[in-house]
């Protein structure tokens, strides 16, 4: 069965069809949503939202994208919102890179200055840099899926380049 | 930590930030993924918790809509004139309502878009 079969069967109602597509992309947006958010406790509660919010959004899917890339959207759009209404406080993130660094540690991956700097980004130019230049997505794309203009997404990239850069020197 | 002479092309930048992102990946790929029945399990729970908040929201709105009948049939009943007035009253705040919502949406939307 294709993923397109499926997707038709979840949109008809088939909780068990889209409990396996949603198996199916868990690597791909867990993996996703901890490089955004760089906070492993966060990344569980928004990775789970997503599933839900996804869920919930299903009949609106229309195949213009991937589907993997429409969960990241929604995924991106429920950490903005969260970090909107500032329920990621800045200690609570601190906190969280110190963890995140001790688990790599444990994993004997080495936690570099530009990890350090990109855990430091405010997370709207986290998002965009990581679309950008991890997922290789377009300008409209990222904004279309940061729900802001082209012009928006640019300047986020480029100020984010230039905060790690600052960071570095 | 290591120090490495920064990107210049964003080439460059997307190897360099690949490479780097790519180590949290140890972190994501030793936590197991949700068994399928767990996922199914999950999804039905939300639909149920979902459906059960709709039909309490739906009762608020019968029972609410029941109280402004009656209450509007007694009033034009006992004194026709106060029950043109207050429909007078309902409309206006409505529609002053609606136009500051539409205001606040706009001014919102064009935050977002200038940020």
């Amino acid at each position: 069965m294709t993923e397109q079969d499926t997707i038709d069967r979840a949109q008809a109602g088939d909780t068990a069809a889209l409990a396996l597509l949603l198996q199916q992309h868990y690597t791909f947006v867990r993996s996703y949503v901890l490089k955004l958010t760089m906070n492993p406790t966060l990344t569980d509660d928004i990775v789970q939202d997503t599933m839900l919010k996804s869920m919930e959004k299903l009949h609106l899917y229309n195949g213009a994208s991937k589907f993997s890339s429409w969960l990241i959207t929604i995924a991106t759009r429920i950490y903005v919102d969260l970090t909107r209404r500032q329920k990621v406080e800045k200690r609570w993130q601190e906190q969280a890179i110190r963890s995140l660094r001790y688990q790599m540690e444990a994993h004997n991956e080495e936690w570099t200055d530009m990890i350090d700097s990109l855990g430091k980004l405010p997370p709207e130019q986290r998002a965009a840099i990581l679309l950008k230049h991890y997922y290789g997505y377009t300008y409209p794309e990222i904004a279309e899926m940061l729900n802001c203009s082209e012009g928006t997404a640019k300047s986020r990239v480029f100020y984010g380049i230039e905060h790690i850069r600052k960071e570095l020197k | 930590m290591e120090h490495k002479k920064l990107p210049e092309t964003e080439e460059e930048w997307s190897a360099m930030l690949k490479e780097q992102w790519t180590k949290l990946d140890v972190y994501s790929e030793q936590k197991p993924v949700p068994s399928q029945t767990f996922l199914i399990g999950m999804l039905t729970e939300h639909k149920q918790r979902q459906k059960r908040a709709l039909w309490r929201e739906l009762s608020v709105l019968w029972l609410a809509a029941a109280v402004m009948l009656l209450g509007g049939f007694t009033l034009a009943v006992t004194d026709i004139s106060v029950y043109v007035m207050m429909q007078l009253v309902l409309f206006v705040g409505i529609l002053g309502g609606l136009l500051m919502r539409g205001y606040v949406m706009k001014r919102r939307r064009r935050g977002a878009r200038h940020e």
